[in-house]
């Protein structure tokens, strides 16, 4: 086990530093001038130019490269000239938030959608699972954007029960956490009951009920150990994407988090920024996929790694 | 001042119909207002005088942003955000009067004294004005050395350093051919003298842009990366705390050198990213002032129709022209009869229904009205498309043409401007493509030669026929260097531009501001469609308020709320 973690670790720093690469290419192959777009209209160009020197944007971009790494391995990610300050902390200044709304939107996720795709599951072809599906149907639909509008008018302007957005407290987490899990919510459902209802026609499942055993103890102790698989994978790919800040729900709701970060790094082509939010995006996405496979050794017996 | 083109789109589109106030009424009347100094603002305001016997002092008055400042350092903030909010903590030379575009000395004793030719300002500054605490010492002349040098240096990467130049031997500073700025001299602790280059007209305004405020070193040295989260000036309001893309708050500063002034006893910036929602907070009481370019026209429409909050809303003309630019070096564009064929097929009112939703002025001059030698009296291109597809012909293009526009794409304009100007060109022959670019591939690609046409605007940084000429209509502005986007170079225009920018006398001066617009018009390297109206919203419990009309921004210092 240790072995293979330390094996994925490793690829961790060369996916890592193949995605400092092409990003890197990406921001300037794209024909912006940051400089420009710093130094403003009135800037004239030899300002301009002595502007993009001071950036360090004149340099060839392998020079510029090679830099940014050597300075990324001294922790550094750079300074960002749009905010004039440094990039790091900026970042970890607005990673709490997105965490919350993250950890949030999981749960009701969770909470919305497993008890939906077990009843689901349950009462195959009945009303319950007519409904469920229905409402799985509507979350995936749903636009994000539109339901968090949706909800913050009602209960944000005609019914003031819940703040009309910002951060703060826990008041100020339930509309966005509602609209991320609801609109989550109908895959997780659908799922689970598709993976229950192949786990319900198994021989084993059989057994089980001859032995007399009560429905929940049937469900509990072996329908959902098993069917869990697919869940457990999505829940690692969610976990990673809201971590990467979820531009739409934060600018709804005025969510201080890393998406609209890197969203107005792309649109000043702040460069710093825009590295600094990618790679810190990626390794929360590789190590959401190292947790998650190693989970898988403790959920199925028999996985191995080697 | 830059407004991004992201916020001037959102802007633009989201204002609406209507122009709520007390008199004068439409939006004819609110321009003659706006020249003449005066503001549109709601009936509770029509009667009061900026400092009213029985004003009131305290409370926190809390305004809503969509997009958090960048930064908060005089040298170097020029986007909306950062640049409205400067004047709450620092101070400069000179300041405009409350509720006029007229020059009054601030942190200068007195207006400068100008020398005989024109060459050199001496100023002479205001005793006991102190930095705010924690520096708390008196400003002196080597505190505004200090700031502008800091303006000048290539380190300190200012986007404002071109307004400076006007000063003897700043540019040579900045290129790092000299090590000093022989141009500004400190005569005593308060007395400056500043030499200029030539006589310089607008060298008056530079002494009022946020980059000739003053910054004190001590901070400066202490937090050499990070000024603008430890920002102290001389203002009515300090910086207590700013946490990113959450809020800012602002406190009264105790020893500020106006004792009656501010009122209140903070304001807190809060970022509200969905402009709807900021303005749900208002009607909420959850927040107080929208101090975007505009509140959306959905909203404006729902608030216009109800009767409390219809009184709310606050709207002034601003000292911004959006104009259709066409690129004079390029065929077919260098034919200057085609240019005028375009110019007679837009259908401006069209245009402003769809960029503005009917909140603007239509204009057919270069100058926005309020400022300084803007003559409604030039005779303009009407919209005449058969006189157009006539003059096209005659030009040498019977069957027409073909021509590209360049449009950016935001998620709010899906160039429907330009999409008015597709058609409206299509009815005289001109077959136009758009041609789309996203954000910052559009600022670039706006200074490119291969371009055709392009639909764009432009705000004053300050109140001068200047600042609109040399940086869009001459020659020294073309491509890289400037915002001439029309690559306009007519030897005749530069030299009366050059010329004007020397004449002290205010009537010779207009007099060559009135010619030159009167060539811009008729070569029409542009066609002017409207100038911007700025709507924002106020909750009932602001009790003074109005729009500063040169900016259409904000003086908090006055602003008073009730507790």
């Amino acid at each position: 086990m240790s072995t293979y973690i330390a094996r994925r670790l490793l690829w961790v720093v060369v996916t890592l530093w193949g995605v400092s690469m092409l990003t890197f290419l990406v921001a300037y192959a794209v024909p912006a001038d940051p400089a420009r777009l710093y130094a403003g209209p009135r800037a004239s160009a030899e300002a301009v130019q002595s502007i993009r020197h001071q950036m360090g944007l004149d340099r060839p971009v392998p020079v510029q490269y090679l830099e940014y790494i050597s300075q990324l391995l001294h922790g550094n990610f750079g300074y960002s000239y749009h905010l004039q300050s440094d990039v790091l902390p900026i970042i970890l200044g607005h990673f709490p938030a997105t965490a919350q709304l993250a950890v949030a939107a999981i749960v009701i996720e969770l909470l919305l959608g497993l008890p939906l795709g077990i009843l689901a599951a349950l009462h195959r072809d009945r009303w319950i699972d007519r409904l469920a599906l229905m409402v799985s149907l509507l979350s995936v639909s749903l636009p994000a954007f539109a339901l968090g509008m949706l909800l913050l008018y009602a209960f944000g302007f005609i019914w003031p029960i819940f703040p009309l957005g910002g951060y703060g407290g826990l008041a100020n987490l339930v509309l966005p956490a509602v609209t991320l899990g609801f609109v989550g919510a109908g895959w997780y459902a659908r799922t689970l009951r598709t993976t229950m209802l192949d786990v319900l026609d198994q021989d084993y499942v059989l057994t089980a009920r001859a032995k007399g055993l009560l429905p929940w103890q049937i469900t509990w102790r072996h329908v959902l150990r098993n069917a869990i698989g697919p869940i457990v994978t999505g829940l690692g790919l969610d976990m990673a994407y809201f971590l990467g800040g979820v531009l739409v729900i934060e600018t709804v709701f005025s969510w201080p988090g890393v998406g609209l970060l890197s969203y107005n790094a792309i649109a000043y082509q702040d460069v710093p920024m825009i590295m600094g939010t990618v790679l810190f995006s990626a390794l929360i996405i590789l190590m959401m996929n190292l947790l998650i496979d190693i989970s898988y050794g403790f959920l199925d017996p028999l996985v191995r790694f080697d | 001042m830059s407004i991004t083109r992201r916020r001037f789109l959102q802007a633009s589109t989201l204002a609406a119909a209507g122009v709520t106030c007390t008199a004068p009424r439409g939006l004819a009347a609110a321009a003659r207002a706006a020249q003449s100094g005066t503001l549109t603002t709601p009936a509770i305001f029509a009667a009061q005088a900026p400092s009213t016997p029985t004003a009131s002092y305290g409370g926190t008055l809390i305004a809503t942003t969509g997009e958090d400042m960048e930064t908060f350092d005089p040298a170097i903030s020029y986007e909306w955000t950062n640049w409205s909010m400067l004047p709450n903590v620092f101070e400069g030379l000179i300041g405009f009067k409350p509720q006029s575009t007229d020059l009054v000395p601030l942190l200068a004793a007195d207006m400068p004294t100008i020398s005989e030719d024109g060459l050199v300002y001496t100023v002479t500054l205001r005793r006991g004005v102190k930095f705010q605490a924690p520096v708390s010492r008196e400003v002196t002349a080597d505190d505004f050395r200090y700031s502008w040098l800091r303006v000048l240096n290539p380190e300190t990467a200012s986007p404002g350093v071109t307004f400076l130049f006007d000063i003897a031997g700043a540019q040579d500073y900045f290129e790092g051919k000299a090590e000093d700025v022989p141009g500004i001299q400190v005569v005593d602790p308060y007395t400056l003298r500043i030499q200029l280059v030539k006589p310089t007209a607008h060298f008056k305004y530079i002494l009022g842009m946020t980059f000739t405020m003053v910054v004190p070193r001590e901070i400066v040295e202490q937090y050499p990366k990070d000024f603008s989260h430890h920002a102290v000036g001389t203002g009515p309001f300090m910086l207590k705390n700013w946490v990113r893309d959450q809020y800012v708050e602002f406190v009264r500063n105790p020893d500020y050198w106006q004792k009656e002034l501010p009122y209140l006893d903070g304001v807190t910036l809060t970022v509200v990213n969905q402009p709807t929602v900021a303005v749900q907070q208002i009607q909420r009481g959850e927040a107080d002032l929208f101090t975007d370019p505009s509140i959306p026209p959905l909203d404006y429409l729902q608030l216009q129709g109800d009767p409390t909050w219809s009184k709310q809303i606050v709207s002034l003309p601003t000292l911004r022209t959006a104009y259709l630019w066409m690129n004079t070096s390029v065929s077919p564009l260098d034919n200057k009869q085609v240019r005028q064929a375009i110019a007679m097929a837009i259908d401006k009112d069209r245009i402003i229904k769809v960029a503005t939703g009917g909140l603007a002025q239509p204009t057919g001059v270069v100058f926005p009205p309020g400022l300084p030698c803007y003559d409604a009296n030039q005779p303009t291109w009407p919209y005449d498309p058969a006189r157009a597809k006539e003059l096209l012909a005659q030009a040498g293009y019977p069957n027409g043409l073909s021509t590209t526009i360049l449009a950016s794409q935001s998620a709010v304009s899906q160039a429907t401007v330009e999409q008015v100007i597709q058609s409206n060109l299509a009815e005289i022959g001109i077959k136009a493509d758009i041609k789309l670019a996203t954000g910052s591939t559009y600022t670039t690609l706006l200074r490119s030669q291969a371009n055709q046409l392009g639909q764009t605007s432009w705000g004053a940084d300050y109140p001068d026929p200047s600042d609109f000429i040399n940086p869009l209509l001459t020659g020294a502005a073309v491509g890289p260097s400037g915002s001439n986007f029309a690559w306009y170079n007519n030897p005749e225009v530069n030299d009366l531009a050059a010329q004007a920018d020397t004449t002290l006398d205010e009537s010779a001066r207009c007099d060559l501001y009135h010619k030159i617009e009167g060539i811009v018009i008729d070569d029409a390297p542009w066609l002017p469609l409207y100038t911007v109206v700025f709507v924002s919203l106020i909750s009932p419990r602001v009790k003074q308020f109005w729009l500063n009309p040169t900016y259409a921004a904000f003086d908090f210092a006055y602003y008073q709320v009730s507790e």
